[in-house]
């Protein structure tokens, strides 16, 4: 491909010989990428990294969903894709070899089981970025930011980097290699404090003592955190949404949140943690159609630092959150069968 | 499921684990042994409105049969409602949606024995309900019932005030509704009226108007309350190790 728009360009020798010499010293990979029903996923950006230098190489899947990762350097690579509407996807220790091509296919899992209404576009629509409303973010009686509104689900900003322990590691593996099987999503069971406004719309509603969420994904659920300075029980009743209390610090308001249980799933990718989580986020609404929030999972039991991811979601002012009822009519779980 | 916090209540009293539950509500005015002192006077809203906010229970008596102090003959029951209201009751609620933890839905959620709690913000009062962890957004914006709603089990509904009381008007509901545990039919023609009437800080009087002529040949009407309610709402969790449903065989 290069050497060809090259040669079109009308450049001479000293550029075809360097191509060929870099051809005949670094290696590629090649592949399709598809999703779980075998069809090809297009513009689905891949990247490799070299285990060695660290170096990057990207890529960006044709319609077809093909992609080539050439003039990689001999040596190993860790291969990602962030594809959206999909589980980031990642692969490790791949080898290139100098003048070989790696045949390597991709499939991806969809972040929803692509049913009528939470499939991949609707996943895609609710993450991408929406022309917000300006203006300056309203405030309430007493001053502080007033966070209520309609808020599309929350898209990744900064995904971090967890360092699971070795038996998160393992978990990990398992419910990868079985497809998600045991999402407890899947089974209209609540999704927990980090997954609630991640996949479908929900609303704030900020009082003085009081900010409740309600979101349109689960039960439907919501949550409340409280802002009237009270602390958490000593021994609470462990829970998929935790207790949550808020406190201001500046314009940034700082919930903390206690007391879950351990069946939870940080992420569709199914990320555990254990009953000892403690979750700081962080909120703040710079600007009247902007939402950015910090998440910080603590917890020493499942990873070694405490894991920080970033997320931002935009107003919006054309719907309200609607009713869903995970358990009405509910096909999908049957089919949860893993390989 | 539907017996967790009766049970949780019956724990209470002997061991009391429950701090959760035994966080006394802020800013109820009470009594020198501590109770709520339910007949202080209501307290006001910015606006000068009673403010509805709290949280509450329903009174008892009214889950299985939101009917129960209308006479016998008194529900003015279309045929084919009358039959499948029949039908409901000969078979224990073995069809009830609800225990498949699907919504309770509107109005049912006023009589189901779970606490709820009341906001009240300037374009909303929302309530958040215990049972099945569900809430309802009743729009205060000035907004119009929509003309062709998505129909849901909450419905749609938007509230204004006449005087003291608070007038919420739904509709847009589905057509499978059970309007209480026995199985009142509600259909997707369905026009509810409630109306709210904080009488004293422990008591909210409700006086329901249901108007379905494809189950009722002329509107019907109800009356129960809320009663404060001094604890805070746990977690509900349906299809959690959900082991009724399999017991739900009727006769």
């Amino acid at each position: 491909m290069d050497m060809r728009s090259l040669a079109i360009l009308g450049c001479v020798a000293p550029f075809w010989y360097a191509s060929v010499a870099l051809a005949q010293s670094s290696g590629t990979i090649f592949g399709t990428i598809f999703d779980l029903s075998g069809d090809p996923v297009a513009n689905a950006p891949i990247q490799a990294t070299s285990r060695a230098t660290h170096a990057l190489y990207k890529a960006t899947s044709t319609t077809g969903g093909r992609y080539t990762l050439s003039r990689l350097p001999p040596g190993a690579y860790d291969l990602s894709v962030a594809a959206p509407g999909f589980n980031a996807y990642s692969e490790s220790n791949l080898t290139v070899v100098a003048a070989q091509t790696l045949p390597f296919d991709i499939h991806l899992i969809d972040y929803q089981l692509g049913t009528l209404g939470d499939g991949r576009e609707f996943r895609i629509d609710q993450t991408s970025p929406h022309a917000a409303p300006p203006g300056p973010a309203p405030r309430t009686p007493e001053g502080k930011p007033d966070l209520s509104g309609v808020w599309y689900a929350q898209r990744p900003v900064d995904p971090g980097k967890p360092e699971p322990l070795p038996w998160v590691e393992k978990l990990l593996a398992e419910r990868a290699a079985n497809n998600a099987k045991d999402a407890p999503g899947a089974r209209c069971l609540t999704r927990g404090v980090t997954l609630a406004g991640a996949l479908f719309p929900y609303r704030m509603v900020q009082t003085k003592n009081l900010l409740v969420m309600l979101f349109e994904d689960d039960i439907p659920s919501h949550r409340q955190v409280f802002l009237d300075g009270r602390g958490h029980p000593k021994d609470p009743n462990p829970s998929w949404m935790g207790h949550s209390v808020g406190h201001w610090e500046g314009d940034t308001l700082v919930v903390e949140t206690v007391g879950f249980n351990d069946r939870s799933w940080l992420d569709p990718q199914g990320h555990p943690h254990t009953e000892q989580m403690r979750v700081i986020e962080r909120l703040r609404r710079p600007d009247l159609g902007h939402l950015e929030i910090e998440f910080t999972i603590d917890d020493p039991a499942a990873y070694a630092k405490p894991w920080v991811f970033r997320r931002a979601s935009d107003l919006d002012v054309k719907d309200e959150v609607g009713e869903y009822v995970c358990t009405e009519n509910n096909r999908d779980v049957e089919h949860m069968v893993g390989k | 499921m539907p017996f967790y916090r009766i049970m949780l209540a019956g724990v209470f009293v002997v061991s009391a684990p429950a701090q959760w539950l035994n966080y006394p509500s802020p800013g109820i005015p009470r009594l020198p042994d501590g109770k709520p002192n339910l007949s202080a006077p209501a307290p006001k809203a910015a606006d000068g409105k009673p403010d509805l906010a709290g949280t509450w229970q329903p009174v008892p008596g009214y889950t299985v049969n939101i009917a129960k102090d209308l006479k016998p003959g008194e529900v003015p029951f279309q045929p084919w409602a009358e039959t499948l209201y029949k039908h409901r009751v000969e078979t224990e609620g073995r069809e009830d949606p609800q225990a498949r933890c699907v919504l309770s839905g509107v109005p049912r959620e006023n009589v189901v024995p779970y606490p709820f709690k009341i906001l009240n913000t300037p374009a909303a009062v929302v309530i958040l309900y215990e049972a099945l962890h569900s809430y309802r957004q009743i729009f205060t914006d000035g907004r119009p019932l929509p003309k062709n709603p998505n129909p849901a089990w909450m419905g749609y509904s938007v509230g204004h005030w006449d005087g003291d009381t608070f007038v919420v008007e739904s509709s847009g509901f589905v057509g499978n509704n059970w309007l209480d545990n026995s199985g009142h039919p509600g259909t997707e023609a369905l026009h509810l009226t409630e109306r709210f009437h904080r009488r004293d800080f422990g008591h909210i009087d409700v006086q329901m108007t249901i108007d379905d002529p494809k189950a009722y040949t002329k509107p019907w009407m109800v009356k129960l309350g809320f009663v404060l309610a001094d604890t805070e709402l746990i977690e509900y969790v349906c299809d959690e190790n959900e082991k009724d449903v399999t017991h739900l065989v009727g006769k």
